[in-house]
Order: C-alpha cells, then structure tokens, then sequence
C-alpha cells in the first residue's frame, strides 16, 4: 500500500491491485485449481473405476470427439436449444419489459409475478412442469381438453420433437426474470426528451422502438445475450428432472451428456474434454457478442 | 503410525490442492471418517426405507456395543456420490452396491473380498448359486446377500375377470390379445405399463423379456449376440414395436415415466399389466396403500413361444471397503445385515422380507413357515418360487463398460416403443455399441 | 386522415398494453398457481381427471405434515419430509450469507474499475467472467476432493465459498456499472470535508450506491438458493442439504405424493421471492444505472 502516498497513475494501479485482491484470493483458492486441474484432467485417459489405466494422452480426447457420436448429437440439441430458449428469451422478456416501462394500473403488480419464476430452484421448476406436463392427470392435458382444443389427454413428453420444444419453454419461463429485470432497468433510463423528439417526428411506434429504444438497449441485451447464452448451454437441472434427456437421445443436451459422463460414466478424462469444448464456445459466443456491438461504436467493457 | 492408502490420498489431494498452504489446511481438518477413534462404523446405502434401516442398525449396535453412523444416499444419485466419495478418499466402511456396480468398484479399488472371513463360506452355501455367482468377481467373494429379487408379469386379476380372461398369459401373442380385449371392452385404454423415462437405474422388464424367451444379449465371453446368433432381443423388439405402436396396447405415456409412478398406476388400477420385481406386489396388496389391494397376482414372464420360460434376477449386497480402519468391526455390522446369526438364521434377511417383501437369497427361508405365512399374503407360493428357480442374473456386469451400454440400451427402447428405430436396426446399433464401447475401454 | 373528436378515439395503446399484461400475468403465474392449489389438496383431487382448479377439501395437511409428519407419511418415503424443514433453514443460511460475502468482495473490485483506470482491468473483468463459463460439472470432482481436504463437507462454509466464487464475477459487473453512474463529485465532497477514504465510501458513496447492492445482493441470493448440483455434491445429511437437493429427493423417492412435493415447491420459492418484493423497486434501479452505457 505503500503507492498511494505516490504519483496518481503508480497509485491508482496499486490501489485497484489491493481492491481486487480479496475477490481475486476467493476465486483463485477456490476455483482456479479446479479448473486448471480439470483442463490437465481433460488431457488424461481418465476413468474414476479404474485408476490403472490413467495415462496422460495429450489432445486425444479432444480429437476422438470429431467422431463420438452422442457429443455430436448432444451438440446439435444443445445449439438448437440455445437457440429456442435464447430467441424466445429475449423476444418475451423484451416485450414484458417494455409493457413494464408503460405506466398502467396493476403493473407493480405483473412486476412482481415477474420476480417469481426467478425465485424457483430448477429442479423444482423441473418437478413443476412434470406434473403440468403429466400424460394421466397433468393440468396442461385438463386445460386444453376443457377449452375443447384437444379431445384426449395426451403425453407430451414422448416424441422428440414434443419433448424438446416443452423443455424449452420450461426452461425459458424459468429464466425470463432475470432478463426482464435487465432490460427493463436499461428502459428506465432512456431520457424522456429522446421519445418527445421522436414523437415531434411524428415517428410510428415501431420506428420509434428501432430508432431511440434498441439503441439505447444494445448494452443491456449484451449482457442479457451473454448471461442467457451460457445458462442455456449449461441448463442441466430442469431437463434432468423433466425428461432425463430422453426420449431417445432428444433432449441430451451438452451439458447433461457431460454431467453423464463424468458422474455414471465416471470418465473424468471424457468429460473435462467436454466441459472444455463447452466453454470456448460460450467464449467465442461471447466474444462475437462483445464484436458486433463494438462495431457499432457503442461498447465499453 | 503406518501410512495407509486413504492417508495417501488425502495427502496426495492436498499436495494437489494448495502444495504451500497445506501445513495450514492439514490442522483444520476435521476429517471424521473412520478416525474417531471408538470403533464407530461408517456405513451407507441408498434411501430406501431409512426409518427401518435405521431401527434395524440401533438394534445391531444395542446388541454389539459397535456404534454405526449410518448415512442415507438418495437412490438416484448414490452410485455417483459413491464413486465422488472414494475418489476423495473418504469412502464409508461398509455399503451397500448395486451388483451392477460391483465389477467397477472392485477395479476402482473400493472394496476388499471377504474370501477366509468368519461365516462367509457358511453364508455361500446356504444362498442360491445365482446370488452367490452376482456377488463374486474374478473369483472372489466380495459380499453379504442385502436382498435379490426376479422379474415377473405382475397382472390385476380384476380387470382381466372384467374382460373375460380367466388366466394370465403364457406367450406375448397372448398378452397382446388379452391387452386388446381389455382395450376394446373399454376397461383401459392402455392395458399395459413399464417405467421407460431414462433413468440411472436398469430397465429390469427388458432384460426380463429377452431372457423369459430363452434369449440373451452376450454370450458368456461378453460378445454381442444380439445382433448374429440370438434372435430374441429382435423379436421381443419387434413386439414391442407393435404392441406400441399398432394395437396399441403400451401406454405411450411409459416414455415419461419412472418406477414410481407405475407403481401408483397399478395401486390405482390404471394399469393391467407390468413387469417388474416380485417384491412389488406386496405394495400392490397392501390395502393401506392401493386400491388394487387383493386383486394382483404374479406370473411368469411371457415367452415367444409361450413355451420356454426365464427371467431376470437381481442381487444387491453389502460390502466392505478396502481402506477401512474398523475392519473386525465393519465385518460384524456386515454378519448382522446379510449374514447368519448365532442360531444360523438370516436375522436380517427374513427381517426385509417379512417388514417389506424384499426377495431372499438364503434357501432355507422359502420352507421357513413364518415366511411362506407372509409370502401368500401377496402371491402365489408356487409361482414365487419358480421365478427364483429360472432366474439367471445378466452375464455382462463384470465389464467395465456395462452402465455405458444399459443407458444406451434405454435409448434404443426408447426408439422402438416411439416407433423411431425398427428392430433390426435397433439390435445392430447396439452390437455397434459394444463394439465402440469395447475399443474404447482397451 | 378523418378527423376523431378527442374522447371517442379509441385507445389501442392501452387495450395492446392491458391485453399484453394479462396475457404475461397469466403465463407468469399460472404454472406456479397449479402447484400452489395442488399443496392445499388431497392426493385424490390433485390427480383427478378432469382437473379440480380450486382445491375442493382444502387441507393443510401437506404442510403440517412436515412438521409432524403423519404414521402414514413417515412410513412411505418420510425422508424428503422429515429433511424440508431443515433443508429450508440451510438454504435460508447458505444464500443470506452467500450476498453478504459476495457484496463485501464485490463492493471492493467493483469500486476498482469504476474508479480507477489501472493496467490489465480489463483483461481482469474478462477473467473473471471467464471463470463462470467453464461448466460446473468440469470442477465439481476437483472442487469435491478441496473441500474434503479442507473437512469441510456437509458445512454452510462449503457451499457459501463455492456459491461466492459462482455469484462473484457478475455481481462485480453488476455494480461496476452502477457505482460508475454514481457522480464522482459526492466522493470529493467528502474528501474535502477530510474524511478518510473509507468512511468516505462507508458514509457518502455506499448509501448512494444502495439500489446497486442490493440487485447484486440479490442475484447473490438467487444464485445460491437455486444451485442444485454442488449442494448434491457436498451435502449428504440434513445438517447442510439445501433446498433443491430435497426437492430433487421428492422426484426419485419411493412412494412421494403429489401434494405433499408440491407444498414443498411452493415452501422453496416463498423466501426468495419475499426478498425479491421486498427490494422490487430497488432491484430495478440498481440493474439500471449502468447497464445502458457502461
């Protein structure tokens, strides 16, 4: 600490050094080994039920993933996945946001069931959605068959198609809230004067969004895009319970495959392989979020 | 003080750790398994009935003296935190294991034969060979019988009577047409349920199936027969497929659903049919829990050829691990669970079946009134028996690769019942399986 | 364009407005109502066909049941029962304290990059977030085999350090953003006024920056309270299973009722969502300062 007492630039590094330090200890005792190991892991033969055959293998698992066929498919469902949950993510927490952003009677209100899907442990939402999906006595079947849109209790759950899209939307009812919650902050803040301008203009309501609104909100979508991204690449809990990534290999999300591999199949090696892959993409993902935005001029980490 | 190799471990995962920190970490640590000193057995299984496990255990430590801290796993994930647990270093003394998983947690190192240990031969000879041969690997005996139970047709003699069918069937045909007939009477709309949600878990009733028809899936080097010299599994597919999908008898529903909520199907009587463990029925029976109560009967497992008849047995038992510091001690909680008592009975054996039905190993138990008194309570002496006599356990648990290819034969089932995958193309991806699993794994 | 008198124009805003809000209403709640109504019914209602939308002979008895459970109930998968009530203090314990050391740590670094430029900050942001995309699953064996080391499995300590270590990197990018919108000229004041750096964040910028925490503190809490798999990994008794891994135990057991898991569901979300109310306004405002501009 002795740099404080010194020039600016020399103190403000050491300052913001000595700030850092404590998240950074956390993090660095309590996950930074973890994941390095789990990348040195992931250059290893390595199956917990028989430590003999443990050997290093530099980049094989990476490369026998070229022709593993369920890390093929499981990636497949995972990028449609994530792109069903992300598209429709956005698309419903956009819109809530902005009917949020409307002064109306009752919106503390729709506010506050906005929080709740929030507050419920995805397994939880896993075993809710189960008994609303039910084949025998699910609310889902008794609702449409009471609005007469069906005439016979069906199981959802049971063609692939059928299981994937009803996952989804499982998940995403999930993890609306936080989304909303983002974008509706970043509504808040768009100066008033911006839409009286605008309405001078005599803009239309869609011109009016896609002039002054998105604009305003490309920071917030940002951050909505990465956080959605990773947790739909990740969402393992709600299809766990829900479908167990049947029927068929419908629903083997990446991250369901891995948490298979490594916990049944107990191929530690395997699955680090796995869970490495998974995070470049998130990376990449990422970073080409964090590009698009840059080149409209309007980007600060 | 000898180093041993949970020591080693815990040593080597802290050298992992935090090598310049461990000094500091080794004084906070507070590891308590086995270490404390009085004897104490660390001992774990999965959830099933932990109130009565634990009754069971006071009354073991009351009798003993031996002290036993005994922790509950959820069944769901109990191989996982098992496998989680030795791999730390922090395993329990003695458990319970699947014989599914007994191959791989003796490679794993987890577990210590019993061979020469007191009363172990006795308990060998007093078992059926079948049990005995699912508890031993590469010649060596490694457990104590928990329970073992066979797979059966389990029927609701109710529904049947309503239909006009008078006996349970002997051939698939038959079980399909019965199944039509109690469709079109209208009593059900899918007479017929098996729990086909993916799960960790076997599917029993499969297994139960290709080996009611005389049929296997390896022969006994471990190869694929499925696919070349075994037309069983194909046609039990094709069965499949067709009581699925064209007359319709399966209840699609089964793709979402696990054992217990076809246990409450058949309970509610929303169900005719099912395969699953004998031990089932006494639930079904019991009037306290099901609406079915009185109305289930057993059979054997309906065959191609109504012929031949077999099926599929099971064996759980409890286990002593290799690193423990309570040896004598593990191995005298061990004698009370699955071993004889000082009168040579099985104490506690007899104790699960008469509080639970769960199926014995120990020959002398079928003659034992008190157990034949209970046992027709919920089914038929006769049958019961029977079952036990052509039960064979699967003669693919001892590779390592075998969870591998259970849950990928949960998919290809999945695919005929959903009419995905046709049954020629299901037995060849499977052999293609075994192929892939097998070079993987050398 | 035909002339309208003002008061008979009709006001499609408003109608689109109040269509959209109940259409969003119904789809927020309704899932969560059909678990709330099952927990007040008997076993037979909730699963009769047709559906009872209104619990016919309400009863508490689900929920009374986890505090005493019935001979019934304990004699058929009692467990998951007996373990809820604890299981809803841990989580309570775990999460409360997951916010508190996560706005301690967080308040720190975020304050750094809000306030001061220093080499290598953002190469440090973008670490930190990548510490988040690697999957859990990749660390949970060795994160296992640490907490062993440390004996610390079945502790609150076990999962609040791996919930911190989750929460971290974005409750930092949370308030990053809002202490950046806080005007620097409040500090200065206080500086001016000879205060020392910390009671001048203590007095002058933390009250301010208020809304920021508390989103953090928030997010912190939810994090927390929802995390299933390293709870099942590091717990195995009732003396520190959380919430999820009960509820988890509900869909495997032997024997669950209907009912009785769903009056555990509705138990799992109330105390977050009684926080999430409770700090409604606040937790608006704090996402909304910095997440336009950066």
């Amino acid at each position: 600490m002795a740099g404080l007492a010194e020039r600016r630039p020399l103190g403000d590094n050491a300052k913001a050094w000595a700030l850092n330090a404590p998240a950074m200890t956390v993090i660095a005792l309590l996950v930074a080994y973890p994941i390095a190991y789990s990348f040195w892991v992931s250059l290893q033969r390595n199956n917990l039920k028989r430590p003999r055959a443990k050997q290093f293998i530099g980049f094989d698992n990476y490369q026998a993933l070229l022709s593993d066929q369920a890390f093929l498919s499981a990636l497949k469902v995972s990028a449609l996945f994530v792109l069903v949950v992300l598209g429709l993510t956005v698309v419903l927490a956009l819109i809530l946001a902005l009917v949020l952003n409307e002064r109306f009677r009752g919106r503390g209100l729709l506010l506050s069931l906005a929080l709740l899907p929030w507050a419920m442990p995805g397994v939880v939402n896993g075993l809710m959605w189960r008994t609303i999906f039910d084949a025998k006595t699910g609310a889902l079947n008794g609702l449409l068959t009471q609005l007469g849109l069906i005439d016979g209790y069906h199981a959802w759950l049971t063609s692939g198609t059928g299981a994937f899209l009803f996952t989804a939307l499982a998940q995403v009812w999930n993890t609306l809230p936080f989304s909303v919650i983002i974008l509706l902050a970043g509504l808040s803040t768009i100066p008033s004067e911006l839409y009286d301008a605008a309405t001078v203009d005599r803009a239309g309501a869609v011109q009016r969004f896609v002039q002054v609104t998105l604009p305003w909100l490309l920071h917030p979508l940002l951050i909505v895009l990465i956080l959605e991204t990773m947790n739909a690449f990740r969402a393992f809990d709600t299809i766990y319970v829900l479908t167990g990534g049947g029927p068929g290999d419908a629903t083997t999300t990446i991250a369901l495959l891995d948490v298979q591999t490594v916990l049944t199949f107990t191929d530690f090696g395997l699955g680090s392989a796995y869970a490495w892959v998974i995070t470049a993409i998130t990376l990449l993902i990422s970073v080409g979020y964090i590009g698009l935005l840059y080149r409209k001029g309007n980007f600060e980490v | 003080m000898e180093l041993n190799r949970r020591q080693i471990l815990k040593y080597a995962g802290l050298g992992l750790a935090l090598p310049a920190a461990s000094p500091l970490l080794a004084a906070c640590s507070n590891d308590k398994s086995g270490g404390t000193g009085d004897g104490s057995v660390k001992f774990e299984g999965w959830d099933y009935e932990a109130a009565l496990v634990q009754q069971n255990l006071d009354n073991f430590t009351k009798t003993s003296n031996i002290k036993v801290n005994y922790t509950p796993i959820t069944s769901a994930q109990y191989v996982q935190k098992i496998v989680a647990e030795f791999t730390g270093g922090g395993g329990p003394d003695a458990l319970y294991v699947y014989d599914d998983s007994l191959a791989a947690w003796v490679e794993g190192d987890y577990l210590q034969p019993l061979d020469g240990m007191a009363g172990v031969d006795e308990v060998y000879d007093a078992i059926y060979p079948g049990n005995a041969a699912a508890m031993t690997y590469q010649g060596k005996r490694y457990g104590l019988p928990y329970y073992t139970d066979s797979n059966c047709l389990t029927y609701n003699t109710d529904i049947l009577a309503k239909a006009g069918i008078k006996k349970p069937p002997a051939s698939l045909e038959e079980l399909e047409a019965q199944a039509i007939k109690i469709k079109n009477a209208g009593l059900l709309q899918y007479p017929i349920g098996v729990p086909a949600q993916l799960s960790d878990t076997w599917w029993s009733w499969v297994w139960a199936l290709v080996f009611g028809s005389g049929g296997n899936m390896f022969d006994d080097q471990q190869a694929p027969i499925m696919n070349t010299t075994d037309t069983v599994v194909k046609d039990v597919f094709a069965w499949l497929q067709q009581a699925a999908n064209k007359s319709k008898v399966i209840d699609p529903a089964c793709l979402q659903l696990l054992a217990v909520p076809i246990d409450n199907a058949m309970k509610a009587n929303r169900y005719a049919y099912t395969i699953g463990a004998r031990y089932a029925s006494r639930d079904y029976n019991d009037a306290t829990k099901s609406k079915a109560a009185g109305k289930i009967r057993m059979a054997l497992i309906p065959s191609l050829d109504g012929q031949v008849h077999g099926t599929v047995s099971n064996t759980r038992l409890y286990a002593l691990a290799k690193d423990t510091e309570v040896k004598d001690n593990a191995f005298k909680l061990l004698t009370y669970l699955g071993g004889l008592d000082a009168d040579k009975k099985p104490y506690t054996a007899k104790f699960w079946f008469l509080q639970r039905g769960l199926g014995f190993a120990y020959k002398s138990m079928a003659t034992d009134p008190e157990v034949t008194a209970s046992l027709k309570k919920f089914a038929d002496p006769a049958i019961y028996a029977h079952l036990g006599e052509i039960a064979k356990p699967r003669n693919v648990l001892g590779v390592p690769w075998y969870t591998e290819f259970e849950i990928e034969l949960h998919k290809v089932v999945q695919g005929v019942l959903s009419n995905q995958t046709q049954p020629s193309a299901a037995v060849a991806s499977l052999a293609q399986t075994v192929d892939t699993l097998k070079k993987k794994y050398n | 364009m035909v002339k309208v008198p003002l008061r008979y124009r009709i006001p499609w805003k408003k109608i689109v407005l109040y269509v959209l809000a109940v259409a969003f209403a119904l789809y927020l709640v309704l899932p969560f109502y059909w678990i709330v109504a099952m927990s007040f019914m008997h076993e037979v209602d909730a699963i009769s066909v047709p559906p009872h939308w209104i619990p016919v002979n309400p009863t508490l008895e689900n929920y009374l049941g986890f505090l005493h459970p019935s001979e019934a109930q304990q004699l058929v998968g009692g467990r998951a029962i007996d373990e809820t009530p604890y299981s809803l203090r841990n989580s309570l314990i775990v999460a409360t304290s997951t916010a508190v050391l996560n706005l301690l740590l967080a308040t720190f670094a975020a304050y750094s990059f809000s306030r001061l430029k220093f080499r290598g900050s953002q190469v440090l942001l973008v670490l930190y977030l990548l510490t988040r995309m690697v999957p859990g699953i990749a660390i949970i064996i060795p994160f296992y085999l640490l907490m062993r080391t440390f004996g610390l499995l079945d502790t609150y300590l076990a999962l609040i350090l791996s919930y911190t270590t989750f929460a971290l990197p974005i409750t930092i990018w949370i308030l990053k953003d809002f202490f950046r919108s806080v005007p620097r000229e409040l500090e200065e004041a206080a500086r001016v006024d000879r205060c020392g750096w910390f009671r001048a964040m203590w007095s002058v910028f933390l009250p301010v920056a208020a809304p920021g925490l508390v989103a953090a503190a928030v997010f912190a809490f939810m994090t927390a309270w929802n995390e299933f798999m390293f709870a099942l990994f590091l717990t195995s008794t009732k003396a520190a299973k959380t919430i999820p891994v009960v509820a988890a135990n509900f869909a495997t057991d032997f024997n669950t009722q209907f009912t009785v898991m769903a009056a555990a569901g509705v138990l799992a979300v109330v105390p977050p969502l009684a926080l999430a109310l409770l700090f409604q306004r606040k937790l608006v405002q704090g996402m909304a300062a910095g997440s336009v501009k950066g």
